[in-house]
């Protein structure tokens, strides 16, 4: 394995002594007792920061259109020190909700921006790149109380002699795995709620009003299934990545089709037509659960790993007590 | 009996086959390519697989937990002697500790794995896999190709090869003894005993002072357990094409050991390996490489005459011997803990190079085949270093009888055999490492590189 030319010479193979001494120690870190598949806990409840912005808003706004803000605190005074004290207390709450709106959004951006980073990095880095990446994506997901187990497992697995495409096949199957089971399951209960919506809804602009709420709703879960919690600004990127996807509607739309078809002469043709249209507004949620998915998730799916409609409609169909 | 009946145990035969199976695992190689390394690893970290999961990441059962429990066995049948697993461990623990010996005879180790499958025949109950690996010294797997061929075949190749490149000089000593007794002189059993130590005493310097591979017959190396030793009294003569050897000639001689050899020693002893379910086939590239273009260009050479009788479909050598069949073949270039993480990408290109021809063949017979790079036992850890004002990734360890840690820069791995320009002289001094701190404890298991991916490769659709 050497070469002649003088420039070449450089890279032949050479050792070098160095001061260390002693054999190696390779030991593992003791392994986390969490094991695959991980249970899935219940949510933790938490506040949404969007709701803690309108509150903070929304005080302000009240404020603003209940006193005029210029004389607002001016007039409080005159009328007593308490009344002005409670003034400035409600401006401050809404500069405090405000301020606390922004930092929440910036902080998502930058998640979402991580792990979409992870995705455009993956097609061309080498080890020394994805390895950083994929941390950076493995702390981010490792917030979440539910993925907490999954991501130790992986960090207990993953060895510094293991390549960033290694490392990156770890992730998937320890990390992600679980994180789709979950994605999954939030599609499952989106797509009976929007069955329930459809079915009980009297109007079909309340229909309507109704399957997008819930479908941005979804779109926001599913995010948060991937570590990447989106605010306003976040919702309106993923939305944009979401009507960007017009292809991938269309394959899935296939696949519908043909489910549609496989399953219509046994079974859509014995429901009323009012059934029926849930049954396809149910379907609709659960195409644009998997669009989320791929969307999302930090690493894309590879062929076939996608998860089916029918896999989900049957999901759907199954009482697994955990909708 | 009613036909329900025997459905039913025609249905729980089926199940207790999916839930008991025998898997025959063949570990090949050349000498010195690290088999009984591989197998004290690969039994160790499946040993330790229930408790230490996260030393076998990519094996799939282990890392979902579903290895219930690993138990070594004692054969009931009458074979081969155990591997000396416990021994081979205890030297691999001591400090300082010792390298195992090279293999001298034929060996097995049966392993029972009781795992909980996935798939729909046996979900809901555990189930068993009995792994049967054997080792065995890697001359021997030379003589393989020698059984389809005659002696005088045998013999024009070898000598055609003995008069070429650095063999010429080692071979003259023999060469010269072949001309003062000719093939056709009469039968003597004294020069015929001479003419095989020169022969032997030629190849042996090949292996020691040129690493080259291709040295036939093995037991001329490593003789093994022997009874009667002047059947091995035999060398190649040189034998006109479509000649004969005159009867009671030398050469006669020569060739009537020589089948008896094929007849008592080869055949029996692959007979042995007889229903091989999967192989891995242990390639030291690296040293190859390192020893230059002829030691590698002999490499492929004895890889190709070795792979050529593993041919995986119908009419195959092995299983006209022997009925066996081999579905999955995994080429492994060892050591890669020699070389840094972004060279053990080209290292596996470089197998995959290597084994084209053969890989071909087995995947035209529907056998699955991959290639890897791995280190059964990883005896460094990634650094870097400046070289002339370059910044490159080294390997740290520390050599075996050195105290002082040494940084190896192996050099550019190429991704496919190197053209004539590459070569230059030879780097001998490549390094020995000694392996890590390991303990004897069956549940610590083994530091290795890629040892999971192969026996995922080899054994993951089974424990599905």
């Amino acid at each position: 394995m050497t070469t002649e030319t003088a420039a070449d010479n450089r890279l032949r193979p050479r050792i070098l002594e160095i001061e260390e001494t002693g054999r190696l120690d390779l030991s593992l870190p003791p392994a986390p007792e969490t094991s695959l598949p991980i249970p899935i806990p219940r949510r933790r409840g938490s506040r949404s920061s969007l709701a803690v912005a309108a509150t903070g808003i929304g005080i302000l706004i009240l404020a603003v259109l209940g006193i005029d803000l210029v004389q607002f605190i001016d007039r409080a005074f005159a009328h007593g020190r308490a009344l002005g004290v409670v003034a400035i207390a409600a401006v401050a709450a809404g500069c405090g909700g405000a301020g606390y709106w922004l930092v929440a959004e910036l902080r998502a951006l930058w998640r979402l921006r991580s792990t979409e980073r992870l995705r455009s990095l993956i097609a061309s880095a080498v080890s020394s790149e994805l390895k950083p990446e994929i941390d950076t994506a493995a702390a981010i997901l490792a917030r979440d109380p539910q993925l907490g187990g999954a991501v130790a497992r992986f960090r207990a697995a993953v060895e510094p002699h293991h390549s960033g495409r290694d490392a990156l096949e770890l992730f998937s199957r320890f990390v992600l795995a679980p994180a789709d089971r979950l994605a999954e399951a939030s599609i499952r209960r989106a797509a009976g709620q929007a069955f329930a919506i459809n079915a009980v809804s009297p109007t079909a602009l309340l229909d309507t009003l109704l399957f997008a709420a819930r479908a941005i709703r979804l779109l926001r879960e599913v995010a948060e299934t991937y570590g990447q919690r989106p605010g306003l600004a976040g919702t309106i990127h993923l939305l944009r990545r979401l009507a960007g996807g017009a292809g991938m509607v269309g394959a899935v739309d296939l696949v519908g089709g043909v489910l549609v078809q496989q399953l219509g002469g046994a079974v859509i043709e014995r429901l009323s037509a009012s059934a029926a249209e849930s049954a396809y507004a149910a379907q609709k949620m659960a195409r644009l659960g998997i669009i989320a998915m791929v969307l999302c998730r930090p690493v894309e799916f590879h062929a076939g790993e996608i998860p089916s409609l029918r896999s989900l409609v049957s999901g759907l169909l199954k009482t697994d007590g955990k909708r | 009996m009613p036909p329900q009946t025997r459905v039913l145990d025609r249905l729980a035969t089926l199940t207790e086959w999916v839930r008991r199976r025998t898997i025959r695992l063949a570990v090949t190689g050349l000498s010195q390519s690290g088999k009984t390394a591989f197998i004290t690893s690969l039994v160790q970290n499946l040993l330790s697989a229930t408790e230490q999961s996260a030393r076998l990441p990519f094996l799939h059962a282990a890392a979902e937990r579903r290895i219930l429990s690993v138990r070594l066995l004692t054969p009931e049948d009458v074979g081969p002697p155990q591997f000396p697993l416990r021994e081979t461990v205890s030297e691999l623990a001591a400090d300082p500790p010792r390298w195992p010996a090279s293999t001298t005879d034929l060996r097995r180790l049966l392993i029972s794995l009781e795992f909980l499958p996935t798939g729909l025949l046996g979900r809901g109950h555990s189930a068993e896999l009995r792994l049967e690996i054997l080792d065995y010294p890697g001359e021997w797997l030379l003589d393989l190709p020698l059984l389809r061929q005659s002696y005088a075949e045998w013999s024009r190749a070898t000598l055609a090869l003995a008069r070429r490149g650095v063999r010429a000089a080692l071979a003259r000593d023999w060469l010269d003894h072949l001309a003062r007794y000719p093939a056709d002189r009469a039968a003597d059993p004294e020069a015929a005993r001479e003419a095989h130590h020169l022969y032997s005493a030629f190849i042996a310097a090949c292996r020691a002072r040129e690493q080259l591979s291709l040295l036939q017959p093995g037991r001329f190396l490593n003789p093994g357990q022997i009874p009667d030793r002047s059947v091995l009294w035999f060398c190649p003569m040189p034998l006109a094409i479509g000649a004969q050897a005159r009867p009671g000639s030398l050469a006669a001689l020569m060739e009537e050991r020589f089948e008896a050899y094929k007849r008592t020693i080869a055949e029996p002893f692959f007979a042995q390996l007889a229903r091989v379910h999967r192989q891995i086939v242990l390639v030291d590239v690296l040293r190859a490489l390192n020893s230059g273009e002829e030691a590698f260009a002999d490499q492929r050479l004895a890889l190709d005459a070795i792979l050529a009788a593993f041919r995986f479909g119908r009419r195959n050598l092995l299983r006209r011997l022997f009925g066996a069949r081999i579905d999955r073949v995994l080429f492994a270039a060892t050591k890669a803990d020699h070389v840094p993480a972004l060279q053990r990408d080209h290292l596996e290109a470089l197998m995959a190079n290597l084994v084209e021809t053969p890989s071909l063949r087995a995947k035209a017979a529907h056998a699955r085949v991959a290639a890897t790079a791995l280190a059964s036992i990883r005896c460094t850890e990634d650094g870097t270093d400046v070289i002339d004002e370059r910044k490159v990734d080294v390997v740290i360890g520390l050599p075996e009888g050195g105290q002082r840690r040494i940084r190896f820069f192996p050099g550019i791995v190429p991704m496919a055999p190197p053209p004539g320009g590459f070569w230059g002289e030879r780097f001998t001094e490549f390094p020995v490492f000694q392996p890590p701190r390991i303990t004897s404890a069956a549940n610590e298991g083994i530091p290795h590189i890629n040892l999971d991916k192969a026996l995922e490769f080899l054994l993951g659709d089974i424990l599905l």
